[in-house]
């Protein structure tokens, strides 16, 4: 189950209101809590993913890919050390995928969720969404992860 | 475990590595007995890696950041990536920062083979990548060649002091 503060969570955090997404992060004390936020992130980022590189050929090769993560990378002072290249480009491949979830089993997972985290802020944010485009992708996003999660 | 007091960089390793660098790794073939133990092959990769070192020092000024490191890199996967081959990209930034001076750790554990080999692979093809942007001439090639020879000779240097001052 999905809950409404989790979105709330994942809102703040893709509105660019860092502060209240720390508060409402901080909040998250039981692991059920932040395994349902983990699975919204990923739900959404998926959704992001496909949106921006999935297209009626299939998925874009995979120069596509490097040049979207040195974009990334670029961003801000810390990216590069948020995104590892090859966790950069593994965690699209999966979303797209073209590479088997195992492929994933050597990737530390906090490093994994923060390069999900970042992500998936540079892709929604690159969308320009309206408040009403961006709650109708939180609740693609959540009803996804409610599928998956539950 | 490589014995540097018995390492040596000649004349004949800093021809082999002009014939790399002009031919590709078949102009290696004759000497492959040579580099199937680490203690023998070690003035070969002493100086492939100095050879990087040189190379990226000429294309990075003084006053390079992150993200010309990050580009370069992609640059290198991207030319790589028409012919098939991959290089990991994580290894190669790493690489280029520690042979700029911005890093003082490979990480890669010396008894990893699989990542060594990875390690070796984005070595050369950046080399291979950084000459070649160059456009290099019979002259460029031999003060280049010069120039990787005194910076392996004192690496070589350095490791016989660090083995020899435990």
């Amino acid at each position: 189950m999905i809950t409404d503060q989790q979105v709330a969570t994942l809102r703040a955090q893709l509105a660019g209101d860092m502060d209240e997404y720390r508060r409402l992060l901080a909040q998250m004390d039981s692991v059920q809590e932040t395994e349902g936020f983990d699975a919204l992130v990923t739900a959404a980022f998926f959704q992001a993913v496909q949106r921006r590189f999935a297209t009626d050929e299939g998925p874009v090769g995979d120069a596509e890919v490097v040049k979207f993560i040195v974009a990334a990378r670029k961003r801000t002072r810390n990216a590069a050390e948020i995104v590892p290249p090859d966790v950069g480009e593994l965690l699209i491949n999966l979303a797209l995928g073209k590479v088997p979830e195992g492929a994933k089993k050597d990737v530390d997972d906090n490093v994994s969720f923060r390069a999900k985290v970042f992500l998936l802020q540079v892709l929604v944010g690159d969308e320009g969404f309206s408040d009403a485009e961006l709650e109708s992708f939180l609740s693609e996003a959540r009803e996804a992860a409610e599928e998956a999660f539950t | 475990m490589i014995d540097w007091s018995a390492v040596e960089i000649n004349d004949e390793h800093e021809a082999a590595l002009r014939a790399y660098l002009l031919e590709g790794p078949e102009a290696w073939l004759p000497i492959q007995d040579k580099l199937t133990d680490a203690q023998s092959a070690a003035p070969y990769v002493q100086l492939v890696q100095a050879a990087l070192g040189v190379a990226l020092r000429r294309r990075f000024s003084p006053t390079y950041d992150i993200d010309q490191i990050i580009q370069f890199v992609a640059d290198v996967r991207l030319s790589l990536m028409e012919s098939g081959v991959t290089i990991d990209p994580r290894i190669a930034e790493n690489l280029v920062r520690v042979s700029l001076g911005d890093s003082d750790r490979l990480e890669v554990a010396p008894d990893d083979v699989q990542r060594l080999q990875e390690a070796t692979d984005a070595t050369v093809a950046m080399l291979f990548f950084l000459v070649a942007e160059a456009q290099p001439d019979e002259a460029w090639l031999d003060e280049f060649v010069r120039e990787a020879g005194h910076l392996a000779r004192r690496w070589t240097a350095e490791s016989r002091f660090d083995e020899a001052t435990g």
